[in-house]
Order: C-alpha cells, then structure tokens, then sequence
C-alpha cells in the first residue's frame, strides 16, 4: 500500500464529508429511549454528541448509561464507548467519571454480547487492568477465554509485568498457527525463553514468519545469541532470502548485535552480497556495507 | 496464577485476631515474600492493598506505618493508595506527615481513580467506593480523634530501626557485576577500601517515582560528589534488580536518559554472576513476576570500607548535600580508623 496515497485520499474523503452539526446529549438521550430509533441515526447522533465544556458533564453521563444499557442495541453502546474513549483525552473533566467508568467496563467484560466484551477488554487492557486480566488468563488456562484466543493473548501481553507468561511459553510450544505466532510475539522480552526463540530461529523446517520473529525477540533478549544465528543465518545459501536479510538489517541497526559480530564477517557478507538474486538481501547487505563504512570514516 | 491471588486475600481475611496475626499480615508486606512469586505486578499490589487494608482495625506498628507512608508518597495503584489510607486510620497519635502524604496521594489519583473493594475476591466489582472516597474518610475522622491524650496501644509508634549487617566479603568475593560500558569486575574490588552508596533500581520500573526518580537523584549526587575533593573516594553505584534484562546498553540509555554522570567512581550496573547471594547479602526487599521485578522497595545502602552496611532511607536523596556530608562523615571516620590500624 502506499502510505502517501492513503494519506491524501483518506484527507479528501473527510473534506468531502458533510459537516455534522452538534447534538445535545439530551436529544440522544431521548433518541435512544424511544422504541422507534433507528440504530444508523442513533449512531450517527452519538457520533455527532458534543464533548464542549459546556455540556460535557451532561455527555458523558448519557453516554456511560447508553453503554451501559443492555437493551440498547450493540453498535449504538460500541458508538458510546468511543466517544467515551475521546472524551478520556480531556482527563481533568472526565476525571469524575473515570472509577464509574472503569466499574461499567468490569461488567461488560462478562457480557454475553461479545462485541462488548471485545470492547472492554481493549480499554481495560490498556491500563493493565487486574480484573480483566484475571477473567482472560483463566478463560485462556481453560481453553475457554471470553474473546478469541488470540486476541486473548494480545491483550494480556500488554502488560510487560503481567503473569501470563509462563501461559505464552505453554502456547508458543504447543499451539500451531495464528495461536502459536501470537503466543511467540507476546514472549517479545521473555528472557527466559531464549533457547525457545533460538530454537525456531534456527530451526528451517518452522514457518518463515514464525522464524523472523523468534529473531527479533532473541535480538531484545539476548544481543550476543542473536549475533551468532543471525550471522548464521545471513550466510546461509538454503536460508529464506527475506529471513536473511531481516537478519542483515537487525545486525546493521543494532549497535550491540553489530559489536558483537566477528570481523570476518562483513568479508563473507560482501560476497553473499555480489552473488545473490534477491534484491530485498542485496538491498539490505548494501545498508550494512553502507553503516560500516560510515563506520570506518 | 489469579487463583493464587484469591488464595492470598482469603488468608488476609482469615488471619487471626491480635499479635500472631498483626505479625502474619506485616510479614505479607515484604515485596521479597515467596507466595509473592509468580505474580503479575498488578496482583501483587492488589493483594498488597488488602493486606494493608487489613489493618483498619489492627495494632500498627513502625514497619507497617513506613510500608503505608511509602505507598502514599510513590504508588499510583488505587487499591493499594486506598489500603494504606485505610491502614492510616488505626493511627492515633498526630502526624502531620500524614496527612500530606494522604494529600498529595489524593492528586495523584486525580484521572485513574477506581472503586475498590476489600471485602470480596477478584472481580467482584460491588463496592461504590473509591481510592479517593477511603482517603477522604481517613483525611476526615482524624481531626476528632487525634489528640496527644487519646493515643493508646493502637498507633504507639516506635522509629523501625535501620537496617545494618555486615557484608560476608567471602559471598561477595563470588560476585560480579557488569556495568553500563560493559566493564566486569567482582562486587568485592568496588566495595574494597572505600565507602559506596549503592541504589538499587530496574529500566522496567513502571512507577516514575521510584527507579526513574532514583537515578536522577542519584545523577544529582554524582555531581555534588564530583565537585567536592572530600568525596573523591566515593562510589555512587546503582545496581539493577533485572540483571538478565538489563544489559549494558539498556543500563546505558536509562542513565544518560536521566543525565546520570558516568564515571569510575558513578555507574549503573548489573549481576553477571551471584545475583541470589547479593539478594541475600543485601536483604533486597524485592519480588518477581514471571518475567521481572512484581513488587519492589526503594532501596539505598550505605556500605563502608570495612564492609558494613547501613540501610537509607531513599526520601534522603531528595537532599544530596545533607546525604553527601554524612557519606563523606562516613568516609572520613573509616579512613581514619583504617589508618589507626
């Protein structure tokens, strides 16, 4: 995709958008008590709520009793959450909602509609929240986890002093596809299971991409066992040319891993670098070639 | 993992009345407590927070007063802040100090306030009080009840006393630490002949009041300490709790991030070997996740050439000249000593 061209054309669509006049909370709030709204309008009017300083008290009070009303339909609470979300960023006004807040989220973890709990799981995992983590990690250790499992594990990640640790070392064992990967990426600073990234790293008969990212995490935790597979790796013909040359580009960026790196190296690398086909490793041996030259000067 | 925790607030709950289990519930207050292991850092402050909670109605004595006062000056977990206001009200003798920990706590919580219940297990979110509603009420019941002349069994305070041992120089000679440029050498040459402040800290620490605070203070240290010939013999050392994480270059980073003067005599390091016996020599009072550090203290020693150490308070770091005068006191006496002998 390119990035620029996104940029322009998502930039273009909002200018074309019609501007949305501002709507008093009450006005949703009556909108949702009738019997008769129609859930794009009412989304629409959420979306449209004024967050001013002049009615945001009133705002945000009908928008924590729209999430929070089971009867509503989902995608109108979904709306409300999001505003909600906006309306944290003015932490001193929200700041008398905020435990009333975070109390509703804790129920909806446990909703049986699952857009909420997926909802709820994503903001009270942002700020480690230890009741959510709680209902995750034991869905998880029974198979049985109140999201997908995958997204799980993301969540719980998200807390670099959390105890699901030893849970992804588990999963990164014994697990296979997107479960497996996710449970590998969330070990991203897991000192402990360097001899499992190393493992994978070396081992050519695991997915490539799985591959990359036992690299990248042994890169974090141990800099020294990283320079030697990666080495390795970099100058292995039967190797995968991408596998390589994220190996190249890890060396050539990472000043402890380049330290660490014998001098023959380079040498060896230079050659690889005249002989191959793939241009994603020529490219990426030139940048190393590039840096240690800069290097020298 | 989140059944231990449960496990752990029924025995908070269930702990006998009077002295046993005044002692059983101050002994849970240790970071370093093994039933802590394992535990995410959010469910060791959680059971933390219900343990000091615990005692409302209990005798307080100094260790758990100075648990309370620290969580109130650093922490930024609601449970745990309204636990220790909690803790507090058993108090009844004035302290003023107190009061503005209680205080400044209050702020801190403005934004990331939360309801908190003592009575029930993970989860059970039926309280509709607040960290802020339990310091409120403490902050509120103390103008009634503090008076010099009220103040009985509950809340007589005695200072805790400091904590000082004598290093074993044979444990420490199997020690080594690696600094932030990558210079090995065994703990026992930095501690030979001289007199060391040594801090202890992790690059992970969450809680800006703590780690990250302790190395600008330290850095500030450092700097007095350059300047003045005096305490040209003074080490001013921080050694990291995560020595398998904390590599040189992460040590490196934290340290210059925080304008830390690195030098000789001022490093940032970690273990490399004998980590267990520095915990042990030391008496860190910190504990471990699955991953890092769960629960920790601040923690500064004074440790003089003849391998005594002295246990700081860290607020003193909030002073470096005062601490720097009593370092080079230190210093000055054992170097005199040593020369008498």
């Amino acid at each position: 995709m390119d990035v620029e061209a996104h940029r322009k054309s998502f930039l273009a669509q909002l200018a074309k958008a019609p501007a949305v006049a501002d709507v008093k909370p009450k006005a949703v709030a009556d909108y949702a008590a009738s019997s008769e709204h129609d859930v794009k309008a009412l989304c629409d009017m959420i979306g449209a709520l004024t967050l001013d300083p002049s009615s945001f008290r009133a705002s945000v009070r009908t928008l924590l009793d729209i999430v929070g009303n089971d009867s509503l339909e989902t995608a109108a609470r979904l709306a409300a959450l999001g505003q909600l979300k906006a309306a944290e960023f003015q932490p001193a006004e929200f700041a008398e909602f905020h435990a009333e807040f975070i109390a509703l989220l804790r129920r909806l973890a446990q909703s049986p509609d699952r857009g909420m709990r997926v909802a709820a799981f994503e903001r009270l995992t942002l700020t480690n929240d230890v009741h959510a983590q709680k209902l995750l990690h034991d869905g998880l250790e029974i198979g049985k986890p109140p999201v997908s499992t995958v997204k799980a594990i993301q969540f719980l990640a998200r807390d670099d002093h959390g105890s699901a640790v030893p849970l992804f070392r588990r999963l990164a064992k014994a697990t296979i596809g997107p479960v497996r990967e996710q449970a590998l990426r969330a070990l991203a600073a897991d000192t402990q299971s360097v001899a499992l990234f190393e493992s994978i790293a070396n081992d050519k008969a695991e997915p490539t991409r799985l591959r990359q990212i036992a690299a990248m995490n042994l890169k974090n935790t141990s800099p020294t066992r990283f320079a030697k597979v990666a080495t390795s790796l970099a100058l292995d013909d039967q190797e995968d040319d991408g596998l390589r040359a994220v190996a190249v580009s890890a060396i050539t960026h990472t000043s402890e891993v380049a330290a660490k790196v014998k001098p023959e190296f380079a040498a060896s690398l230079l050659a690889v670098g005249v002989a191959t086909g793939s241009r994603v490793l020529k490219a990426s041996i030139d940048r190393y070639a590039k840096a240690v030259a800069r290097k020298k000067s | 993992m989140p059944q231990r925790v449960d496990r752990l607030l029924d025995q908070i709950r269930t702990a006998p009345e009077g002295i046993v289990g005044d002692r059983l519930l101050a002994s849970m207050l240790r970071p370093a407590l093994q039933e802590f292991d394992g535990l995410s850092s959010n469910e060791a402050e959680l059971v933390r927070g219900h343990v000091l909670a615990a005692f409302e109605h209990r005798m307080l004595d100094a260790e758990v007063i100075n648990v309370a006062k620290e969580e109130l000056r650093t922490s930024l977990n609601p449970t745990v802040l309204a636990g220790a206001a909690l803790a507090l009200r058993a108090l009844q003798a004035d302290d003023p100090e107190c009061r503005t920990l209680l205080t400044g706590a209050s702020q801190r919580l403005f934004g990331r306030d939360e309801r908190v219940s003592f009575a029930a297990r993970v989860g059970d979110a039926s309280s509709v009080r607040t960290a802020s509603d339990e310091i409120a009420s403490t902050l509120k019941q103390w103008p009634a009840q503090l008076s010099p002349c009220c103040s009985g069994p509950i809340g007589t305070v005695t200072a805790a006393e400091p904590r000082t041992q004598t290093l074993c120089r044979h444990t420490l000679g199997r020690v080594f630490i690696e600094d932030q440029a990558g210079q090995r050498s065994p703990v026992a040459d930095l501690l030979r002949d001289r007199t060391s402040l040594i801090a202890f800290f992790y690059t992970r620490c969450m809680n800006p009041a703590k780690c990250s605070q302790t190395i600008y203070d330290l850095a500030e240290l450092a700097r007095l300490a350059f300047a003045e010939p005096l305490a040209s013999q003074l080490n001013i050392v921080a050694v990291s709790y995560d020595p398998d994480f904390d590599e040189p270059a992460r040590l490196h980073a934290f340290g210059y991030d925080r304008r830390f003067p690195f030098a000789g005599q001022a490093r940032l390091a970690r273990c490399v070997t004998g980590w267990d016996a520095m915990r042990r020599q030391f008496d860190l009072q910190v504990g471990y996740g699955a991953t890092t550090v769960n629960l920790h203290s601040r923690e500064l020693f004074m440790v003089t050439s003849d391998w005594r150490s002295l246990g700081i308070d860290s607020e003193q770091l909030k002073r470096p000249d005062h601490l720097l005068d009593r370092l080079i006191r230190a210093s000055s006496s054992h170097a005199a000593a040593d020369e008498a002998i």
